[in-house]
């Protein structure tokens, strides 16, 4: 309750042009905002563009929030619209994976995520490139809208309640999206888990 | 609950959205079903997969999107009217109503001038200012304390002591990995047991790989030191992304003119030869023991 309350108070300073209110309220979201752009879009660009449209848009908004809903389900239905006009743009989703450089050249992140992860099960370190390949194919494979519920429920934590306000839609909408993400999870993902 | 009534809600059960009564139904019925249990087992499996797949956020990239909204910020409120135009703009409609509405606006602004000149200095620009407490002063007045920051520039070599306190302080940043990274960048610009110190500190405590990819390259300068290396072989033993381990092994065992003879360290490659899950970290090792004359294996 009281970070609610620290949380309105910086909005109505934000309102009444405190910059650095602003700038505090833009840090206790900004990370999970990139974050949940990188995971859709699997483009550090295009998450760059949603960042910065995402909070000029709150920028540009702030005064006419009404605590009629709570600031983040606010900031994530713009988020969200934001991403889902970036998947829908573009269609292809299939993006160059995060990468690391070394002294040996550019590694994928993902492979070595699953290796350090997987070092008591030998089998399923071997099985590693294909999970990660088949995850990116069955990401690939949801509606815009499926891809972005089950991003916010499974990565952000966000509660189908959340995440059907932030959609502008209910939460059964919310809850039918996600089981309609899981059902093709499972399916793509049996023979490997 | 049925079977097929607790298979389309294990996602929803993972995930705590089931209700109440229902999770207390499926709890239940798992318990004794050993098919619903299964694949409850199964679902957990595929969460967990997908929990690796996480696509990572490259390190620099969140620092580069504040310091551009930063940027675009600053412009739009250079742009957009402030509360001031605001104002002027919504007292425009007629003629008469203009000026007589600036009248009274300049009226309003000589007596608040003249108010606010006798009892109150500004502060000197760009200082930031917030209200500890607010309590009764002596003869019956307010009394306000005030915590005020002021901002300063400070500008030199990177090795210069004033700004390498700066930079060593940021380098410990814990809210701002962009921070950390730039001041990272800056203190392998410059040399000496503070920077070294500054730099293992990052090496063995930022919970940001690139970061510690970062230290690891300024390090490079003092890998012959004793204190470095020690520091690098429990980063060898410890860190837990195999890219950094890796690269210890490189600053370990930088090339064959410049091998120092240790057969403690021939000793912890071995060690990582036989122990190693890492594909890549055992291709350094071998590499380095290469290098070194020295066998892949202990007897």
């Amino acid at each position: 309750m009281a970070e609610r309350n620290d949380e309105s108070a910086l909005i109505r300073a934000a309102q009444g042009g405190d910059a650095d209110a602003f700038e505090r309220l833009v840090r206790s979201y900004d990370q999970s905002v990139l974050r949940l752009a990188m995971n859709l879009l699997r483009s550090p660009e295009d998450a760059r563009d949603v960042y910065q449209e995402a909070f000029l848009r709150v920028f540009r908004n702030l005064h006419s929030f009404r605590f009629d809903c709570s600031f983040s389900t606010w900031l994530y239905r713009i988020v969200s619209n934001l991403c889902l006009d970036q998947l829908r743009k573009r269609k292809v989703r299939k993006e160059e994976p995060a990468s690391l450089v070394t002294s040996e050249g550019q590694l994928d992140r993902f492979e070595f995520v699953a290796e350090e992860r997987a070092d008591v099960d030998p089998q399923r370190r071997l099985m590693s490139a294909q999970i990660n390949s088949r995850v990116s194919e069955v990401l690939g494979s949801l509606t815009a809208r499926e891809r972005l519920v089950f991003e916010m429920r499974h990565y952000q934590g966000m509660r189908l309640r959340s995440i059907g306000e932030a959609l502008g839609t209910t939460e059964e909408a919310a809850k039918n999206c996600l089981f309609r993400a899981t059902q093709k999870m499972r399916a793509a993902l049996g023979d490997f888990v | 609950m049925t079977c097929q009534q607790a298979q389309e809600s294990l996602s929803l059960y993972l995930y705590g959205e089931m209700e109440f009564s229902l999770e207390e139904e499926f709890e239940q019925h798992t318990a004794h079903c050993a098919l619903c249990a299964d694949a409850l087992a199964h679902e957990r499996k595929w969460h967990v997969v997908m929990n690796d797949a996480q696509a990572g956020v490259p390190f620099d990239l969140l620092s580069q999107c504040r310091r551009e909204l930063s940027r675009e910020l600053e412009a739009e409120s250079r742009s957009a009217p402030g509360p001031w135009g605001r104002f002027l703009e919504s007292i425009r409609p007629t003629r008469w109503s203009m000026q007589l509405a600036s009248a009274a606006l300049l009226v309003c602004v000589g007596f608040s001038a003249a108010f606010m000149l006798q009892r109150w200095e500004p502060p000197s620009s760009g200082v930031m200012s917030k209200v500890r407490s607010i309590g009764r002063g002596p003869n019956g007045n307010v009394e306000i304390a005030v915590d005020e920051v002021h901002p300063r520039k400070v500008s030199g070599r990177a090795d210069d002591p004033s700004v390498l306190r700066y930079l060593i302080e940021a380098s410990r940043d814990a809210d701002d990995p962009g921070l950390r990274a730039e001041s990272v960048d800056w203190l392998n610009k410059s040399t000496g047991p503070d920077v070294r110190d500054a730099l293992l500190y990052s090496l063995e405590h930022d919970p940001n790989t690139g970061i510690r990819s970062k230290a690891l390259e300024g390090l490079g300068r003092f890998s012959n030191d004793q204190i470095a290396r020690r520091s690098l072989v429990s980063v060898l033993e410890h860190d837990q992304d195999p890219a950094i381990r890796g690269q210890a092994i490189d600053l370990l065992v930088p090339g064959r003119n410049a091998i120092p003879n240790s057969p403690q360290i021939a000793g912890k490659l071995q060690e990582v030869m036989a122990s190693e899950p890492d594909g890549y970290v055992r291709q350094r090792a071998q590499r380095a023991l290469q290098v070194m004359n020295a066998s892949y294996e202990t007897y």
